[in-house]
């Protein structure tokens, strides 16, 4: 029944976000609540509720998350400025024909580009040259379209020759450089920015901790916090709209989380490991940790609903 | 329950007519086993037991069979050194499908050798609705047998689509071996002796356990459920139709190599599916991506699940949207009439990954005459749908499931070696 808890606790908990939205100058507002919330109070108003304590039946206005979404933005400009001087180093690490230095260089580099996070998914074709991976292209990891992170990936951990990897680094620097130039323009809608809560970590459950998008570094354990960095941050500019106790619950997951990377990382003289480096426990704590933030971070989608509900036309017999 | 006299189990297999329509076996007395009344001599059978496809046939079964409960799908490497010795392992492998889903008497040898039966469902073999249905991949057909100028025109390595992250080591394979049956014991056994006709001809390249959702209605007729907990296959083509499975499911006659009539392609991916992921997202979300009802299949708006979603009504995609799965997959336009495919899969739970989290999907099996005008036409429509996000193909193959054997003389290839 973890469902019904939440549930139960947003119920009691709106009106309390409507008098601190009330007191921050936001109006009026009776806190709107989410497709589902409204749903289910429905029924609760209908059972045992006064009908006018939960109020009108509205969506989140988009407006509400103009500043989180700029805030967001400001720091992703920060990240993106620092990705271009990450690439000249791993550039000179392969002019200087040292491996071991190209791969701690490219750590940072992917670690940093990951915690973007919430932005990028926006940028399309740069966003698959800079980190798409072989998976889907004609001639896999042969194909001339295969580019970016993961192509420096394949050939610094496959033994690949270092000087044929300067094109590559080459291309991925005027990638980063037009990353930078376009964020700004980048449209972040905020539908897509409330789901960026739960998603960055869902992709770093799917493609991380998995192996599937880190398949020959194995740095998935390095890919996830730089996930759950960008995660964090996003929660961060929400915190005013999610409110408590909800907001409270999130960050204590993501800090239990967060707890698991330290004492990864103190464990393994303060490196973090690859993968397959993770001692059992330290897997299990890890994947459960992310899964519990997870549990939790779903709900802020379902909490901050910004589309109103639109009954579905019926369809003629 | 059925209680079966074992001479007239044994005096009504094999002798079903051809077809592909699952016929019972022809029993003399069926006794109800709900009495408890068993005695030595007696075997009892339940829950489609003794159902049995028939082998022989101008198609093979397992393609038009109403889908069976359980399956397992094995891909092989041929290990013979030559096409004789192909031919032969194909006919060996022909003789022993024939056995095990005919039924039968399990075999006995003297009591100091193995017996020529493992044993593991019983000394009598009920049939249990069993298929084991043979294909061809395209590396068959390289320079090693002198096949290759007998290839049919569609049958390649499967390609890459965007989204792809396909495993060398569960894809592609010279043979496909779809076995299904009613119960997971059957199909067990039957992977079993298959591979002790085929041990030093055959290896197995990889393999996939899948089943169907049980019927749980609301009528006999309801598709079942995915592990996306939505109904899948409604949507098919009609197998009672044999004019329209000639249009869309075998290969005709003067179409490709001669020895391809009456066969059709197989293509099978093993989808993995997100489901932790799928979980944690709203319902309304979830039907959208589908285009479907969760509760009941019935397109979004409707009430029935086979009620025509009718997309003309809805240019806008108002009511289903636009990038829905299953306005996609079928736009039901006239000029995608020939598109449509008839699918067959089967999910799957192959426990947890390495991260811990469930490795479960949709083993998408489907047959079509042509992969290129059909399959491959949808799945480059669907690329991009939003459930991308949720599910990553890993494996498969593009086969051809070869023509029946037509009677017992026949043998599983036998038209591509006469040919």
């Amino acid at each position: 029944m973890r469902f019904r808890s939440v549930w139960l606790g947003r119920a009691g908990l709106a009106a309390l976000l409507a008098t601190a939205l009330a007191v921050a100058g936001c109006g009026s507002h009776v806190f709107p609540l989410s497709r589902a919330e409204q749903r289910y109070t429905k029924e609760l108003v209908a059972a045992d509720a006064p009908a006018n304590a939960l109020g009108a039946e509205l969506p989140v206005p988009v407006s509400f998350f103009t500043a989180s979404i700029a805030e967001y933005r400001r720091y992703a400009e920060r990240v993106a400025a620092e990705l271009g001087p990450e690439v000249q180093a791993i550039r000179a690490a392969l002019a200087g024909d040292e491996r071991s230095a190209a791969r701690s260089a490219w750590d940072v580099a992917f670690a940093h580009y990951l915690s973007l996070g919430a932005v990028y998914g926006e940028f399309g074709q740069l966003n698959e040259s800079i980190d798409g991976l072989p998976g889907g292209l004609p001639k896999g990891v042969e194909d001339p379209r295969f580019t970016g992170l993961h192509r420096l990936e394949y050939g610094l951990w496959t033994g690949q020759p270092l000087r044929g990897l300067q094109p590559v680094a080459a291309q991925l620097q005027a990638d980063v450089r037009q990353l930078a130039h376009v964020l700004p323009a980048v449209t972040l809608p905020a539908a897509d920015y409330i789901t960026r809560a739960h998603e960055i970590l869902e992709d770093a459950e799917r493609d991380f901790l998995s192996g599937a998008s880190v398949p020959w570094s194995g740095q998935g354990v390095l890919a996830s916090q730089a996930s759950l960095s960008a995660t964090e941050v996003v929660i961060h500019t929400l915190g005013s709209l999610i409110g408590q106790p909800l907001y409270s619950n999130i960050t204590g997951r993501l800090a239990v989380l967060q707890q698991v990377f330290n004492s990864i990382r103190d464990s393994h003289a303060g490196r973090i490991p690859t993968l397959t480096g993770l001692r059992p426990l330290e897997r299990e704590r890890l994947d459960g940790a992310t899964a519990g933030a997870l549990q939790v971070l779903q709900a802020v989608p379902v909490y901050l609903d910004t589309n109103a509900v639109h009954p579905i036309p019926s369809l003629p017999r | 329950m059925t209680r079966i006299d074992r001479r007239h189990f044994l005096a009504g297999v094999g002798t079903a007519a051809a077809g592909t329509a699952v016929a019972s076996v022809g029993l003399g007395s069926i006794a109800d086993a709900d009495t408890g009344n068993s005695t030595p001599g007696e075997i009892v059978a339940h829950d489609g037991l003794l159902g049995q496809v028939p082998f022989d046939g101008r198609y093979q079964a397992g393609i038009l069979t109403l889908r069976q409960d359980q399956a397992t799908f094995v891909a092989l490497d041929s290990l013979n050194p030559n096409r004789a010795a192909l031919a032969l392992a194909l006919q060996d492998l022909t003789v022993r499908i024939r056995q095990l889903t005919a039924g039968g008497p399990a075999g006995q040898a003297p009591i100091d050798a193995p017996p020529p039966d493992s044993g593991t469902i019983g000394p009598m073999i009920l049939p249990d609705s069993l298929t084991v249905t043979v294909a061809f991949g395209a590396s068959l057909f390289d320079q090693r047998y002198g096949l290759a100028h007998q290839r049919p025109a569609g049958l390649i390595t499967m390609p890459r689509f965007p989204n792809d992250d396909i495993d060398p080591a569960r894809s592609g394979g010279d043979l496909l071996l779809q076995i299904c049956a009613n119960h997971r014991d059957t199909v067990v056994h039957a992977f079993r002796e298959i591979m002790r006709v085929l041990d030093g001809a055959f290896a197995v390249r990889w393999t996939i356990d899948g089943f169907q959702g049980e019927n749980r209605g609301p009528t006999a007729r309801s598709s079942r459920r995915n592990l996306f907990a939505f109904r899948d296959g409604t949507a098919n083509p009609d197998l009672t139709d044999n004019d329209l499975m000639h249009q869309l499911v075998w290969v005709n006659a003067g179409r490709g190599p001669s020895w391809t009539a009456n066969g059709t392609y197989q293509i099978i991916r093993t989808i993995r599916m997100h489901v932790e992921f799928w979980d944690r997202v709203g319902l309304e979300e979830q039907q959208n991506m589908i285009g479907r009802v969760r509760t009941t299949g019935a397109p979004l708006g409707g009430t029935d699940e086979f009620q025509d979603p009718r997309y003309d009504l809805d240019p806008h995609g108002r009511r289903i949207p636009l990038d829905a799965h299953i306005r996609l997959a079928n736009p039901r336009t006239a000029a995608t009439a020939d598109q449509r495919l008839l699918r067959r899969g089967y999910s799957y739970h192959r426990g947890v990954d390495s991260a811990g989290t469930l490795d479960q999907g949709l083993i998408f099996c489907a047959f079509n005459q042509d992969p290129t005008r059909q399959f491959a036409t949808i799945q480059t429509r669907l690329s991009g749908e939003p459930m991308t996000d949720y599910i990553t193909p890993v494996g498969g193959g593009y086969f051809f499931a070869a023509p029946g054997t037509v009677d017992q003389r026949g043998w599983l290839g036998a038209s591509l070696f006469s040919s």
